[in-house]
């Protein structure tokens, strides 16, 4: 079914990399409401004021996207769960042949039924938010008293379900002591936690969530031997696994792209500079080849390497993100705060632990 | 008019597939949440396994596009259709084909 290239890499890689050097892009996130039933102080969601698009709005959207292309198609927000309609959203995703993925705090996942209109949709994955391996830390963050008990009775019934289920847990300073905790209540539940070690400002600038950030000691911990420990004897990833060869910095604007509840196209979700508004126009091809938007993001994304190389730790930080580096220093290529910080740690921890080019990816499957 | 499900083979709505430039198919297989790569030929049948086009349609697709002789394109496409329903990728029911479809008003 599939051959074997002759340049070794996988049939699957070959792919991706072709669409990657094409720029086109097979993933797509759709934030189709900023509603949420939580209340974390590190959201990175802004709303505006405006309108969010109709349901029907956001079915001319889909069209446009999967008429493009896209592969994936990731429905989040807010939380996804909170717009009225989004069993009607998720439905229209599978019937014009997209690969469906959620985000979700899992809440409204707790009733049984839920889960079984889930399960009818055939979803990919489910990735659902955990904050801590106990309520008090959990909901320290979501501010919902329950929270925990319901997002944890949310994946066992997605687990009863047969369905794929990703944790991810955001790490804050509220629960940076006790992700191994968290790592093994996602091993009692039998799912993987995927750890992100970066908080982000919102999309409108305002620095508040930074203020939950971890420790700077906890930093140097993490990307040690922590790392290894936690993500399954896998090594911190040396570049971003959408550009292994290090052409880009990243696939922002070429494998994949972010649309906000207001229809807004936008580069990926953290770079999040206007590219178009798909309310607008008739289809995606012709702004995505001729944005002048587009362009500079993806001449950026192959500038950035080299100069983020310039930095001394620069070279040791494979999360090095434009759109954080914009909305805090005000240049898409500025070393910002946290980069520096986790560059420097995971140097002196591959300095010190000799760790070999590993690519930290753990994960083959879709 | 009756058509078999042989006649007419068509992949499991359930799978979602894109081409990708002319090196081939994507096909995410929700069921067993893996992503399966299909080279050209491949991706060819793959896309033409709607329900609506016949075995001998797809063979003379085959047959044009990659100038191979009827025998050869008759085994390789159900060699094909063997593993995709090994893999779970082939509907149960096949589809009723086009005409049939306009006759039936559907």
């Amino acid at each position: 079914m599939s051959e074997a290239p002759g340049s070794g890499q996988s049939p699957y890689d070959r792919l991706l990399n072709r669409a990657f050097a094409d720029a086109r892009p097979l993933n797509c996130q759709i934030e189709i409401t900023y509603r949420c039933n939580h209340l974390c102080p590190f959201c990175y969601n802004s709303p505006t004021g405006e309108r969010e698009m109709t349901t029907e709005q956001i079915f001319d959207v889909l069209r446009k996207v999967a008429d493009f292309g896209v592969l994936y198609c990731t429905l989040t927000g807010g939380e996804a769960l909170c717009h009225r309609d989004f069993f009607k959203i998720a439905q229209e995703v599978r019937r014009l042949g997209m690969a469906l993925r959620i985000y979700s705090n899992g809440y409204l996942m707790a009733d049984e039924r839920v889960v079984q209109k889930i399960r009818a949709l055939s979803p990919v994955e489910i990735e659902i938010s955990i904050h801590g391996a106990r309520p008090e830390t959990h909901e320290a963050m979501t501010k919902i008293k329950g929270s925990f008990d319901k997002t944890i009775k949310a994946i066992e019934n997605l687990n009863t379900a047969g369905l794929r289920v990703v944790l991810k847990c955001p790490i804050t300073k509220l629960n940076q002591n006790e992700l191994f905790d968290v790592k093994a209540l996602g091993e009692r539940l039998g799912r993987a936690v995927i750890f992100d070690a970066v908080i982000t400002p919102k999309d409108d600038g305002n620095l508040d969530p930074l203020a939950l950030r971890p420790d700077d000691d906890f930093v140097e911990k993490y990307w040690g031997e922590w790392y290894s420990r936690l993500h399954d004897g896998h090594d911190p990833p040396q570049r971003n696994h959408c550009a292994a060869d290090g052409t880009a910095i990243c696939g922002t604007g070429r494998s994949g792209f972010t649309i906000d509840p207001y229809g807004n196209l936008l580069p990926c979700v953290a770079f999040r500079r206007k590219v178009a508004n798909l309310l607008e126009i008739d289809g995606l091809a012709e702004v995505w080849t001729s944005s002048p938007v587009l362009k500079t993001v993806r001449d950026l994304a192959v500038e950035a390497p080299k100069r983020v190389a310039e930095h001394q730790d620069g070279a040791f930080f494979a999360g090095f993100c434009m759109g954080l580096a914009e909305s805090q220093t005000g240049d898409p290529l500025k070393m910002y705060p946290q980069a520096e910080v986790n560059a420097k740690a995971v140097r002196r921890n591959v300095e010190l632990l000799q760790i070999g080019g590993g690519s930290g990816k753990g994960r083959k499957s879709a | 008019m009756s058509a078999s499900k042989e006649e007419y083979p068509r992949r499991d709505p359930e799978t979602a597939s894109r081409p990708v430039a002319d090196e081939g198919y994507l096909v995410v297989v929700p069921s067993r949440a893996v992503v399966e790569v299909l080279n050209p030929v491949g991706g060819k049948i793959y896309s033409m396994l709607d329900g609506k086009h016949s075995r001998d349609e797809i063979v003379r697709a085959l047959i044009d596009e990659f100038e191979v002789d009827e025998e050869r394109a008759r085994s390789d496409l159900q060699a094909f259709l063997d593993e995709l329903s090994a893999k779970g990728m082939l509907a149960t029911t096949g589809g009723r084909g086009l005409e049939a479809e306009e006759a039936s008003g559907e």
